[in-house]
């Protein structure tokens, strides 16, 4: 489980999400800061969509990244044909193989989806392209077909595969399965693509990687379609803190990524976002807070510099008498625990009548106040 | 990594108990503070969807709050729950709100107790089974919970476990308080607790690496009966597992269909994102607006021909509505359908395509999808066109 490498879709399934569109100058800039903190393959496109996008793809794909540049096609000659007028090396070649999907969507055989993913994979390796064939809402799949297809690709020359948990309908348990026996029997190297829609998206790229799953396929953010897919700066921290293995990416960057994309993509980043949203290194609650000044380590698995954050301590309802200490010897107000104690209910008072916790200037002003009514009255 | 077997024991709904901490956990988090309407606005929403157990408050933080979970109280005498940390004085001012179930919260990992309590394991025992006789003593429904358990020692935190139930404990509640669990090693653990310790094991995930929902899930199928939640996956840090994200996976992925109005997730969703002035994001599983958003010519063509291909559940069902938007990656068959369905205007091929070039480039030079007066403003441009005007409108 060493060799875990990063393929990232920001720009092609980030972008695909209703309502969002990049510009090819925010596309070229993420490009860059993908490949500057160290991913190693960056999805950058639908070349056979034409015009801007296809002008995007070419684009990134002459900037001379470190990362290896791939673009998105369906199993069809004339749109590989586009990727290789990009100079991209790698491609992702995609068709759905659920019976759902077949019969509904493609009103296809079986027999056409394999024919077709077959001849495509043969004309691009043809092509010297590095090829990922990817098994569109393949969770869906009848599993012997699955491996079929898996199968299929591999005998076309395929490099590897990429499982596509495409409307998120996985659970660690039976992704963990699902790979092992695709590996076993398939023997082809296996990249995880899963959706969000209940919460789990990160959950079940690690399960995959758990059970063998060599590649995975984040977007910044979780930017994706529906709620989205599992996102880089969750995947690469877990990966790191929780399994012990780091795949080299840059994490310091993690925020600056963040906040890029989300501009991009006018898609606030939540305050509550795991990794790099703003509140995950802010303490109001004492007993978090209390821990945390004694020793970070107790509610810190890691520094907030390491993905590009920092801690905050704020002042509100669920306040300590060591939290208002701390946050006035900030100020150089150094008061005693008894004394923080007397002016704490004043503050959880204020908190609660504005609604909201307290700014650091309001929690100074109320103590100078206070400090000078007692001076008057001892006049 | 060594091929392990995890064979999940099967679950229903009759193991299932959902604990909701949106009114507790929740409003800790930093910056978050419900008024007192909104905090027995909420309580009556989670009634009213069908949660029966739900923590309301700390009886110990101030006049207010206890004055608040009084209120809630004499609503509903049995579903609060009081939350106490280590002290039976904390006890007594839950009984004094008339609370009939209180949770008692300690740290278990040696790393709390040493650097955060300065004390011993043997002080912890001590400590949470003399809080325990206080509520015992005070005829009072008690959880013990285990603060950061999966730092824990295991065998100390069974010890705790086990001498909480003995003294009377409903259940005990083991936090990830940190969010470090993965769902693999989640059900591990879990496995070799409920083997030592029974079923009445309450998970309480964090969020802090994306994982709560699947870590809650991992632990029910480890064979916990009890799981907190919040609404939107409001709390501490990166959050908890999300109310509506663990009953929709329960629902949908493992068909245990618990007695909740799934119907009204999202209003309860809006309302506590209000209270909490945290919006709900549009991408937010289950609940957010672009869930069931279809844009991109692929899906969107896929659900209007069957929503099945795109989505697992339909919208109604958690009461969202579904979205068919126009923008840079819109197909034909999308515009032909939006015309046709929303607009009652039959558009033939050839038109489409010409909407369609014209909407991808306004929607690029826009950067975002296309309000539907744009849509039309376009096609009535394309009929000029094709009627000889030469002229555009503008």
């Amino acid at each position: 489980m060493n060799q875990i490498l990063i393929d990232d879709t920001t720009l092609r399934d980030g972008e695909q999400t209703a309502g969002v569109v990049f510009t090819n100058e925010e596309k070229i800039e993420i490009a860059r800061v993908l490949d500057e903190i160290g991913v190693h393959q960056i999805e950058a496109g639908i070349p056979a969509m034409g015009g801007d996008e296809k002008e995007a793809v070419t684009q990134i794909a002459q900037l001379g990244l470190n990362a290896s540049v791939l673009a998105w096609n369906r199993p069809v000659i004339a749109d590989l044909k586009h990727s290789i007028d990009c100079g991209v090396k790698a491609v992702a070649i995609s068709i759905s193989v659920s019976d759902i999907h077949i019969q509904h969507k493609l009103r296809q055989s079986r027999e056409w989806v394999l024919e077709h993913t077959m001849h495509a994979t043969e004309f691009a390796k043809k092509h010297g392209l590095y090829v990922s064939v990817n098994a569109e809402d393949g969770t869906r799949a009848d599993i012997h077909f699955l491996i079929q297809y898996a199968k299929a690709a591999k005998e076309a020359g395929a490099d590897r595969l990429r499982l596509c948990d495409t409307i998120g309908i996985l659970e660690p348990f039976r992704t963990y399965h699902l790979v092992r026996r695709l590996i076993e029997e398939v023997g082809l190297d296996v990249e995880m693509h899963t959706h969000n829609d209940f919460g789990m998206a990160t959950a079940n790229a690690l399960a995959g990687v758990q059970a063998g799953a060599k590649f995975v396929n984040t977007t910044v953010n979780g930017l994706g379609e529906r709620a989205g897919n599992a996102s880089l700066e969750e995947f690469v921290m877990a990966l790191k803190k929780l399994e012990g293995i780091d795949v080299g990416i840059n994490t310091a960057r993690l925020r600056e990524l963040s906040e890029r994309v989300a501009r991009a993509s006018h898609r606030p980043l939540p305050a509550n976002k795991p990794i790099t949203g703003a509140n995950v290194f802010t303490y109001e609650y004492a007993g978090r807070a209390e821990g945390v000044l004694t020793d970070t380590a107790a509610y810190e698995l890691f520094h907030p510099e390491e993905v590009g954050l920092e801690r905050k301590l704020i002042i509100g309802k669920y306040s300590g008498p060591g939290c208002v200490q701390a946050k006035l010897a900030q100020y150089r107000y150094f008061l005693p625990y008894d004394e923080a104690a007397r002016f704490l209910p004043e503050l959880q008072a204020r908190s609660i009548a504005l609604k909201r916790s307290l700014y650091d200037e309001e929690v100074v002003e109320m103590y100078e106040s206070r400090v000078n009514r007692r001076t008057k009255w001892k006049l | 990594m060594e091929a392990v077997e995890y064979v999940p024991r099967p679950l229903s709904a009759e193991n299932v108990n959902i604990i909701d901490v949106t009114l507790r956990d929740g409003e800790q988090t930093a910056g978050v503070i419900f008024s007192r309407e909104e905090k027995l606005h909420i309580a009556r929403l989670l009634r009213e969807i069908g949660v029966r157990s739900y923590e309301v408050g700390c009886p110990w933080l101030c006049a207010e709050e206890r004055e608040i979970i009084a209120a809630i109280v004499r609503e509903d005498a049995d579903g609060p729950i009081g939350f106490c940390r280590n002290r039976s004085e904390d006890i007594r001012l839950a009984a004094d709100c008339g609370l009939h179930n209180v949770t008692i919260s300690m740290s278990t990992s040696d790393y709390h107790i040493e650097r955060k309590f300065g004390a011993s394991r043997d002080w912890v025992l001590d400590t949470m089974l003399s809080v325990a006789r206080e509520a015992r003593h005070l005829g009072l429904g008690f959880t013990v919970s285990a603060e950061d358990a999966s730092r824990s020692d295991q065998t100390f935190l069974t010890q705790y476990f086990k001498a909480a139930l003995d003294a009377g404990a409903q259940r005990v509640r083991f936090c990830d308080t940190m969010g470090v669990l993965t769902p693999l090693r989640t059900f591990e653990v879990v496995s070799r607790l409920v083997d030592c310790v029974g079923s009445a094991i309450e998970m309480h995930t964090h969020n802090d690496f994306g994982m709560a929902t699947a870590n809650a899930m991992a632990g029910l199928k480890a064979g916990a009966h009890f799981v907190t939640v919040s609404v939107g996956g409001l709390g501490n840090s990166a959050g908890h597992g999300a109310l509506e994200e663990v009953v929709m996976a329960l629902k949908h992925l493992e068909g245990v269909v618990l007695p909740i109005a799934t119907d009204r997730f999202r209003e309860v969703a809006e309302y506590v994102a209000e209270a909490s002035a945290r919006a709900i994001p549009v991408w937010k599983a289950i609940v957010g607006t672009n869930v069931f958003a279809h844009e991109s010519g692929i899906h969107a063509d896929g659900v209007l021909k069957n929503p099945k291909t795109y989505e697992a559940f339909s919208p109604e069902e958690v009461g969202l509505q579904r979205q068919i938007l126009v923008g840079k990656h819109s197909g034909s068959h999308t515009i032909e359908h939006k015309f046709r369905n929303e607009f009652g205007i039959d558009i033939g091929q050839e038109e489409a395509q010409q909407v369609l070039a014209r909407a991808r480039a306004m929607a690029i030079e826009k950067k975002r999808a296309l309000f539907d007066k744009e849509l039309m403003l376009i096609y009535n441009q394309v009929c000029a066109q094709a009627a000889g005007g030469g002229e555009e409108l503008t």
